[in-house]
């Protein structure tokens, strides 16, 4: 038998009172990439986390290392031990070079001259070890997405070396977590490519993914969570899409319908309050839709798909926008649309990151949720204070913060009240388009639904609301319609009926090409059951 | 809204980490205990302000407090406080510059060589200073913001220039004979201390109106503490970035002006001794009155405090280098301590 180079067993992780991982196994034999699926609250990431000494679990956890049981948590701090880490992000300096870029981690400490000659030879020898030609002069910021990837994940491999025995081979673990979610297809063959090549050398990857197409493709065996359990381990060959989505999900997925529904048709007939046509930019490629008054549409898609894009790209706040939207009889240009001609043209924007982009943690969050209307209370130019106040206290009571005070830094709320004081930030510009970009991360359960109620109240007959999100499950039940974005273009649309099954399955399957029947979910004769919008 | 925070009060929050939970309990000596910080954070350099007062006037009781002295004191600072005040526009608005001293010291010289070399009515020659600054603050706004270039370096470039500049113009020699209308007009006593000092007192007020009680000065505050935040709120931050540094270069300008009218002439190397000595005002006006914004009423406290105890050490018989130490140290200091103040403050609430 095999020793695996990673086993993790008996994992189990609280977080007051909410179990997000059960009694949790997986092994992961060398020369091997293995994959790590579910659905967003499965439970990957705190897996992923506690093997990276991040979280401690619960007692009774076993980590082996190639067959030896290491102290838990992990400690990384000497860096003795095999298994390296590649986040989303990657964690390059887009700056620097390459060489600089790879070997970092060994200037880290001492003190020596740095021959660049012999320093860029060494860089680019260690990627051309997995099929990356490359001057190691280039800045990274130049490279192709995959050569990006590629050199955080070669990075991760040397630097597991440096703190090692010398003579010392056992194999080594590399966990790649989603790193592929923002490539485009053609570079994530690419990757995988370089994927394989590790698996070849003897090493194992663990590859942390949403995506059942790129598991598939990819690995040679495969673990799925749900609800924080182990669903099961399996040798990928002998699955099929269908499999696993049904692992996945718990349940075979319905069978696909047509987006069309009763309640889309009666809408289709009303003139549009906003469309948008040919929105192109960083991951998009010219999406059209329209939104219809007093509707709330739903935008959902994987990391990387284009969901987390296109709000910016309406608001006027993404670069490298192009294409139009029809709002309310106006034409807006997006190459050119700046925020401020947004607003102005009656469009919000809730963004998704409550402390960087929605408000200023270090100032009081009456002024943070007046910002937008300033100019309501001023006078020549100067401030009524003392309405300000009042007022800030009514919307902070009226949108139950609490403590419902205006003078506390916004900084000091948890975030569930600083996500209802930013919805109220936008609704008191009283907007005809309101744009939600992830609503309710980072926020409890409780206040999720009635953050969700609220948006869904805010919607008026002349208005109308778009919420952006990679966590589809909370669209069902509360959006009239729900886009599904892939690759940066419409993949599906669904009427207000659909399945959280049925959006799952959308989401995280191959699109359907018209006639093509590449979606296997279906299971009958049908073929493409989806309809992919224009 | 600065009402706001000031009676609801930045500091007189419980912990609200689950604010979720039914409105919060306040426990009485607890809220006295933050209450009592919050007045001494607030009040803290007033208190120092006034021991230094006790403490020089006890040592050097016939020539300290003295009416002439507190006059003196007051009215030869009156460019340094209307220099800072300049100053405190850019910093609300996240940017430093650091041309206003070059800029004060152009102003000044602008002045004198118009009125004295070139004979330009007086009136014209003040209108020439006051040019100055609109064209060097939209120098320095349009770098920054049209090119996105770092401001501290392109105002450390810009200033630079402008020294050279100055002393290219002046040949390196003090202009002096400035008409008698300025140097009147800032010289003469109003309620026994030169008019200049009244000027900066209406330049204090008026800028704290325009940062507290004005949606430009909101905008300011909001631009400098996250741009982001402030573009996705519809705010044209470099618009706001722009009018921060093209009012900071008008402010230093009139500062040189009144610069000009003290001593009737124009110096090429004077503008610099105020740079370090703004700065520290602004930095140390920062740890009072409205602790964590630069505030004008702050950054007038903290000109007069550090004064104070420059004369005071002058009087003493000190050489003139104890400025530079005292401004030096005083500007390490009010950093530091706006730092500790600020994790204080984070830790109690």
């Amino acid at each position: 038998m095999v020793t695996p180079v990673v086993a993790l067993k008996h994992i189990s992780k609280q977080f007051g009172g909410v179990q997000a991982l059960d009694d949790v196994e997986i092994s992961v034999l060398p020369g091997t990439v293995h994959g790590l699926l579910g659905q967003n609250g499965s439970g990957k990431s705190t897996l992923i986390k506690i093997l990276a000494g991040f979280y401690s679990p619960e007692p009774g956890a076993c980590i082996e290392v190639n067959g030896a049981a290491v102290h838990v948590p992990v400690d990384y701090s000497k860096r003795d031990v095999p298994i390296g880490f590649v986040h989303q992000s990657l964690g390059l300096f887009a700056e620097l070079s390459v060489t600089e870029n790879l070997l970092v981690r060994d200037w880290a400490r001492g003190f020596t001259w740095l021959r660049w000659l012999r320093q860029r030879r060494i860089a680019e020898a260690l990627l051309e070890d997995y099929g990356l030609v490359v001057d190691g002069r280039r800045r990274v910021g130049e490279l192709d997405p995959h050569e990006r990837a590629t050199v955080a994940i070669v990075r991760a491999l040397h630097d597991m070396g440096t703190g090692r025995q010398p003579g010392a081979h056992d194999p080594r673990l590399l966990v790649l977590d989603e790193p592929s979610a923002f490539l485009p297809r053609e570079e994530r063959q690419k990757l995988h490519g370089v994927l394989r090549e590790i698996a070849k050398s003897g090493d194992a990857v663990l590859l942390v993914s949403h995506d059942v197409e790129e598991i598939l493709d990819v690995t040679s065996d495969v673990t799925v969570l749900r609800d924080g359990r182990h669903v099961g381990s399996a040798t990928t060959s002998d699955l099929s899409e269908r499999d696993l989505v049904e692992m996945i999900l718990g349940r075979a997925p319905e069978r696909l319908r047509s987006a069309e529904s009763a309640h889309a048709v009666a809408r289709e007939r009303e003139a549009p309050l906003a469309s948008a046509e040919k929105v192109s930019g960083r991951r998009l490629r010219g999406i059209s839709f329209d939104v219809r008054p007093g509707e709330l549409l739903g935008l959902t898609g994987l990391a990387g798909s284009g969901v987390e894009e296109l709000p910016y790209a309406l608001f006027g706040a993404a670069a490298r926008t192009s294409g139009t939207l029809m709002l309310a009889g106006r034409r807006l240009d997006l190459a050119r649309l700046s925020p401020q001609a947004a607003m102005q043209a009656g469009i919000a924007l809730v963004p998704r990151d409550r402390e960087e982009e929605g408000g200023i943690v270090s100032l009081p969050t009456g002024d943070n949720l007046l910002l937008c209307v300033l100019y309501r209370f001023a006078r020549a130019n100067f401030l009524k204070t003392r309405l300000m106040r009042r007022e800030a206290r009514r919307e902070m009571a009226a949108l139950q913060v609490v403590p419902p005070r205006p003078g506390i830094d916004f900084g000091m709320l948890s975030g569930g009240n600083q996500q209802k004081v930013l919805f109220g930030k936008w609704l008191v510009t009283r907007p005809r388009l309101l744009i939600a970009c992830e609503p309710t991360q980072g926020v409890d359960i409780g206040a999720r639904l009635e953050l969700l109620r609220r948006l869904r109240e805010s919607i008026t007959s002349d208005s109308a609301g778009i919420v952006s999100t990679v966590d589809y499950e909370q669209l069902v039940g509360l959006c009239d319609r729900i886009m599904v974005l892939r690759d940066g273009a419409l993949a599906a649309t669904f009427g207000p009926e659909v399945s959280k099954e049925e959006l799952a399955a959308a989401v995280l399957t191959y699109d359907p090409r018209p006639g093509g029947g590449a979606l296997t979910t279906t299971g009958g004769t049908t073929g493409t059951s989806l309809e992919a919008e224009r | 809204m600065t009402e706001v925070s000031r009676v609801e009060g930045g500091g007189n929050v419980e912990p609200t980490v689950a604010a979720d939970a039914p409105g919060p309990v306040r426990s009485r000596p607890r809220a006295r205990k933050i209450l009592l910080f919050q007045n001494a954070e607030r009040y803290g350099l007033l208190v120092i302000w006034a021991v230094i007062i006790v403490v020089f006037s006890i040592l050097e009781p016939h020539t300290y407090p003295t009416f002439s002295n507190v006059s003196t004191i007051f009215g030869s600072q009156a460019p340094l406080m209307i220099v800072t005040l300049g100053l405190l526009i850019p910093l609300t608005a996240g940017d430093f510059d650091l041309s206003i001293a070059s800029e004060l010291s152009l102003s000044a010289m602008t002045v004198a060589i118009t009125n004295v070399n070139d004979h330009w009515n007086i009136g014209l020659s003040v209108l020439a200073g006051l040019g100055t600054g609109v064209a060097v603050g939209l120098v320095n706004g349009l770098l920054v913001t049209s090119l996105d270039l770092n401001p501290f370096i392109v105002t450390l470039g810009t200033g630079t220039f402008l020294e050279g500049l100055v002393f290219g113009i002046s040949h390196s020699n003090t202009i002096s004979g400035i008409a008698m209308p300025l140097v009147n007009w800032t010289n003469t006593n109003f309620l026994s201390i030169p008019r200049e000092f009244w000027y900066a007192l209406a330049g204090v007020i008026l800028l704290w109106l325009a940062l507290q009680y004005t949606t430009w000065g909101r905008r300011l505050l909001f631009v400098g503490r996250n741009r982001n935040v402030a573009r996705l709120s519809g705010i044209n931050v470099s618009r706001m970035r722009l009018s921060a540094f093209l009012l900071s270069g008008v402010i230093a300008s009139i500062a040189g002006i009144l610069y000009a009218g003290t001593t009737g002439s124009a110096d090429p190397s004077s503008g610099q001794t105020f740079l370090l000595p703004a700065f520290a005002a602004a930095f140390l006006g920062m740890t009072t009155i409205q602790p964590g914004r630069f505030n004008a009423w702050g950054a007038f406290i903290a000109v007069y405090t550090l004064v104070s105890g420059i004369v005071g050490l002058e009087l003493l018989g000190m050489s003139t280098f104890v400025q530079d130490i005292f401004y030096g140290a005083a500007l390490v200091m009010a950093i530091a301590a706006a730092r500790l103040m600020a994790q204080h403050r984070t830790a109690t609430t």
